[in-house]
């Protein structure tokens, strides 16, 4: 072994104080609560899925279990425990958090009752206390995000996905309204569509793009790999869709297909900025996690696919429509954050209670917190369901589509059950 | 292997068995321990005890504050070490190529 001459030491930038364990917790759990129930409302309307129903209200309940109830929720919970180390803001105010959590979930439950019921003063109610729980989030996220010490493209992604929540909200809100006036008239295809793709490519994908920066390079070792991918992938989707969000009051129609595109190649930007890490990777082997995680964008891919002619060709058949959907919310995002649960929420756990005593006695590592076999085969019952959800949808097989339910349904449920027994973990 | 090659250790009489205490700090997500992952860039005796110069995977890492703590635990309980001081580095920046071996 060599000598060296030790670096100039540096000081240690002390990360900002993050929220209690509570906080990012109660989100993380709730959220799961809701994959499982989401799963299995995808097995209660299998038929409507197949038959291509992504109009159906109760195929939009479901629909809303994912993205708000799980995605959501989940992105929430991980961003409260993220943002203070990964960019050294602090969430100023606790206990709002709590306050977001409660309106949030409480207003999901009304929501997707509402819709999945046919009642449309609990779906109109459920809106109200929904949007105001994420608008206050924003509000407070936005707030963390100004109180940053570092403002790099993770900083970038999370501040434009911010503003596209507020944009996603208001449109969802609109839609919301319409159930009760029907003022929109058949303009609300029109509005459904911007209101997907802002919430999934301006908030939920745009907040990956990010995140993943940090993330992946720490789950997968795979440091120092380019990044120009990725930042691409930022502009491409913030253009988007901006774009997007500006197209049904201010730019002409003709518009939306440029900002379709640059969803598009911002979302395979992404994927190949996510390759890169993957083929990196110092890891001997991928764990549970990021095994979903690959599947994940391995069914991003496949919504891409599938999107660019559900999207743009005039009269497609509404069971593409519907595949890429679930592709997109149930594949390609549902199963990155079912992914990162995986690692999120166990980490958490050691660092809050199991770090302080690591020094006076013997502690687990992290992925010792929970069972692997049992994980793999939770992970192998979602991917299986979800890339078999997909193409029994586009073969029109409602059989199969329930059986792709079922199993996604099973997987959701083991990986309930088993991060709830992570988070009630403490040192012997 | 494309990246930078880690720092080796100072050689220095004692210094092989600070390496040795800070074989038992884990990284509890990678399951390496510092040394092995090649956090340790350096480790000098100063008049008054120790110095470990030491990186982490990445800057802001979420794992720094337990880390330096369970290094500092350990080699405080060494005897005759004396003063314990890490210091921080981010240069050079830690890369895989670092890692010295999984088994």
């Amino acid at each position: 072994m060599d000598p060296i001459a030790a670096p100039a030491p540096e000081a240690v930038a002390a990360p900002a104080p993050g929220v209690p364990l509570r906080v990012p917790a109660e989100h993380l759990l709730a959220a799961l609560g809701f994959y499982a129930a989401g799963g299995i409302g995808l097995w209660v309307v299998a038929p409507s899925l197949a038959r291509g129903g992504y109009a159906d209200p109760r195929v939009a309940a479901v629909a809303h279990l994912f993205t708000l109830g799980w995605i959501t929720t989940s992105i929430m919970g991980a961003l409260y425990q993220l943002l203070p180390v990964a960019l050294g803001g602090r969430f100023p105010w606790p206990r709002l958090a709590h306050v977001t959590f409660a309106l949030h979930v409480v207003g999901v439950g009304l929501f997707v009752f509402g819709l999945a019921a046919g009642r449309t003063a609990l779906v109109v109610i459920g809106a109200g206390t929904l949007g105001t729980g994420l608008l206050l989030f924003a509000a407070h996220l936005a707030a963390a995000l100004r109180s940053t010490a570092r403002r790099d493209t993770t900083w970038g992604c999370l501040a434009a996905a911010d503003g596209f929540l507020v944009v996603a909200v208001s449109l969802g809100a609109l839609l919301a309204l319409n159930l009760r006036t029907g003022f929109l008239g058949p303009g609300r295809f029109l509005l459904i569509a911007l209101h997907l793709h802002v919430a999934a490519a301006g908030w939920v994908l745009l907040v990956i793009v990010g995140v993943s920066r940090r993330l992946l390079p720490m789950f997968l070792l795979s440091h120092g790999v380019t990044e120009g991918p990725g930042r691409a992938a930022a502009w491409l989707l913030a253009l988007g869709a901006g774009v997007l969000a500006l197209a049904h009051h201010v730019l002409p129609l003709a518009a939306m297909p440029a900002g379709g595109g640059l969803l598009a190649a911002g979302a395979a930007a992404f994927l190949w900025q996510a390759a890169l890490h993957f083929r990196a990777r110092r890891r001997p082997s991928l764990d549970p996690g990021m095994r979903l995680v690959a599947v994940a964008l391995a069914l991003l891919a496949v919504a891409l696919v599938l999107g660019v002619p559900a999207m743009l060709v005039p009269g497609t058949s509404p069971r593409l429509a519907t595949a890429y959907v679930a592709a997109l919310v149930v594949g390609g995002l549902g199963l990155f954050v079912a992914g990162h649960q995986y690692k999120i929420l166990p980490f958490l756990v050691w660092h809050h209670r199991f770090g302080p005593v690591a020094s006076e006695r013997p502690v687990p590592m992290v992925a010792e917190l929970f069972a692997r076999g049992p994980a793999l085969v939770a992970a192998g019952l979602q991917a299986a369901g979800a890339a078999a959800l997909v193409g029994a949808v586009l073969a029109g097989s409602a059989a199969v589509t329930r059986a792709a339910a079922a199993s996604l349904a099973c997987g959701a449920l083991l990986q309930a059950v088993q991060l709830a027994g992570v988070a009630r973990r403490r040192p012997a | 292997m494309n990246g930078p090659a880690g720092p080796a250790f100072v050689v220095h009489p004692g210094a092989a068995g600070i390496a040795a205490a800070l074989r038992r700090v884990v990284d509890p997500e990678v399951g390496l321990d510092v040394v092995r992952l090649g956090l340790v860039y350096g480790i000098e005796w100063t008049g008054e005890g120790v110095r470990v110069v030491h990186t982490f995977t990445t800057p802001g890492c979420p794992l720094a504050a337990h880390l330096e703590r369970a290094m500092r635990a350990t080699l405080e309980a060494l005897p005759q070490v004396g003063r314990v001081e890490l210091c921080y580095t981010a240069e050079p920046a830690w890369h895989p190529d670092m890692i010295r071996g999984w088994g």
